[in-house]
């Protein structure tokens, strides 16, 4: 806007992996993994008029906020089979956690007017994934 | 099995369900701007300017009217007609019995604390749908979503293309209330003579009953010829809803024919209304 330089939507100053595994018994291995970006670069209007009853959203700045920043644990056990001798394939099991604390992860935010109050205006955040996600693996190698 | 599905299932509607919310978000306060509505009729008393500033996009306050401004408007012959403030709302009416002429250019100058304004618009032939009726489609309709539909056919008369707005009335009340109501279409894919038959409107059958015409109910289409950059601000007006999210456009602002602030000053013609009682 204007011949302004501004973000991308892809620019993320920030970004942290951290990843680790403990290994609690011979057979039984845990893991985690935390990751955090800081947000996207998007566009919202600071101000606004009515025409005909319309509010008309004006927008000073492309890309001039920033979604929350994101970040999520994801966490697994894996419970590896019993070995036998002459057997010619391996096992395991995994249970998992994605996004073990569900923390709403903003995908986007868009602006509306109120449905039932259409002089009001108001943010709406749209998460992906807005909740933690459990799920059983059983690997079988040969 | 069976309750393992239950189970998925449930978990996968909890997680589709829990996907959005109403957040407060801190936006800056940037400095107001004067924003104009104005409107040249060609039916007596319906002409108006309504000017106010921009107000914060969330703020819950009402728009600060402007009330001491000079406002006119001149025609593409000479006359000038001034437009005085009615009250404490903003809202500028002209002096006299002003109505507006097919065919004539009209330009609205505002004056305010220093500030100057000014606007173009010229007023296009009246367009009157020769027939309009509301019909009702249930879930098993091959063509039509359940709900009622507002379907009118307008015939182009002349080679130029036609520009159109529709504002619609269920027993007299308006319908319009968000951006995404706006009905805003063209007769571009037309030859002359040739009759268009638009859908116009939709109330779907889930939508409360407030909210949707009832068995009795008298439908009311009022066609408003517009211009072409009339058509074009609306257009881009009727899109706003859809800007940014998932799938959504770049949200980009709607243009503007008001040189030195914001706004829309458009010279429209308005036909006869059509009327339609619902049946079933």
């Amino acid at each position: 806007m204007k011949g302004k330089a501004y973000s991308p939507t892809q620019d993320r100053p920030h970004a942290i992996n951290i990843v680790s595994s403990y290994q609690i018994k011979p057979r039984l291995q845990f893991g985690a993994a935390w990751t955090y970006s800081s947000g996207a670069p998007i566009s919202l209007p600071t101000s606004s008029y009515e025409f005909d009853g319309v509010v008309v959203p004006v927008y000073d700045e492309k890309n001039g906020y920033r979604l929350p920043d994101s970040h999520r644990l994801d966490v697994s056990l894996t419970l590896d089979g019993k070995k036998k001798p002459g057997r010619k394939w391996e096992y395991s099991y995994n249970f998992s956690i994605y996004n073990l604390y569900a923390r709403q992860n903003p995908f986007s935010i868009q602006v509306r007017q109120n449905a039932d109050n259409p002089r009001q205006t108001e943010a709406v955040q749209t998460s992906l994934v807005g909740t933690m996600i459990p799920a059983i693996t059983l690997n079988i190698k040969f | 099995m069976k309750n393992l599905y239950i189970i998925l299932m449930s978990a996968f509607v909890v997680l589709l369900s829990s996907c959005t919310k109403v957040v407060d978000l801190k936006l800056d306060d940037p400095e107001s701007k004067i924003a104009v509505d104005g409107l040249i009729s060609n039916r007596v008393g319906e002409s108006f300017v309504k000017l106010a500033y921009t107000k914060g996009y969330l703020s819950s306050d009402a728009p600060e009217a402007i009330v001491d401004a000079q406002v006119s408007v001149r025609d593409s012959d000479g006359n000038l007609t001034i437009f005085t403030a009615s009250d404490n709302d903003g809202l500028y009416l002209p002096s006299t019995d002003f109505v507006g002429e097919v065919g004539k250019t009209y330009t609205l100058d505002v004056e305010y604390e220093g500030e100057s304004l000014s606007a173009e618009s010229t007023m296009n032939d009246t367009v009157t749908g020769s027939n309009v009726n509301v019909i009702k489609a249930d879930i098993t309709d091959p063509y039509f979503e359940a709900g009622y539909h507002l379907l009118a056919t307008i015939k182009k008369y002349k080679e130029e293309d036609s520009f159109y707005k529709g504002e619609i009335f269920i027993n007299g009340v308006k319908q319009m209330t968000t951006a995404s109501d706006i009905v805003a279409f063209n007769d571009r894919m037309f030859e002359a003579g040739e009759e268009l038959e638009a859908r116009l409107y939709f109330w779907a059958e889930t939508s409360e009953d407030d909210e949707k015409p009832q068995m009795g109910d008298v439908v009311t289409l009022q066609l408003i010829s517009i211009s072409e950059e009339t058509y074009e601000y609306l257009s881009a007006l009727s899109e706003t809803p859809m800007q940014g999210g998932l799938f959504g456009k770049t949200p980009a602002n709607v243009p503007s024919n008001i040189e030195g602030g914001l706004g829309w000053f458009q010279a429209s013609s308005f036909g006869n209304p059509k009327h339609s009682m619902v049946m079933e």
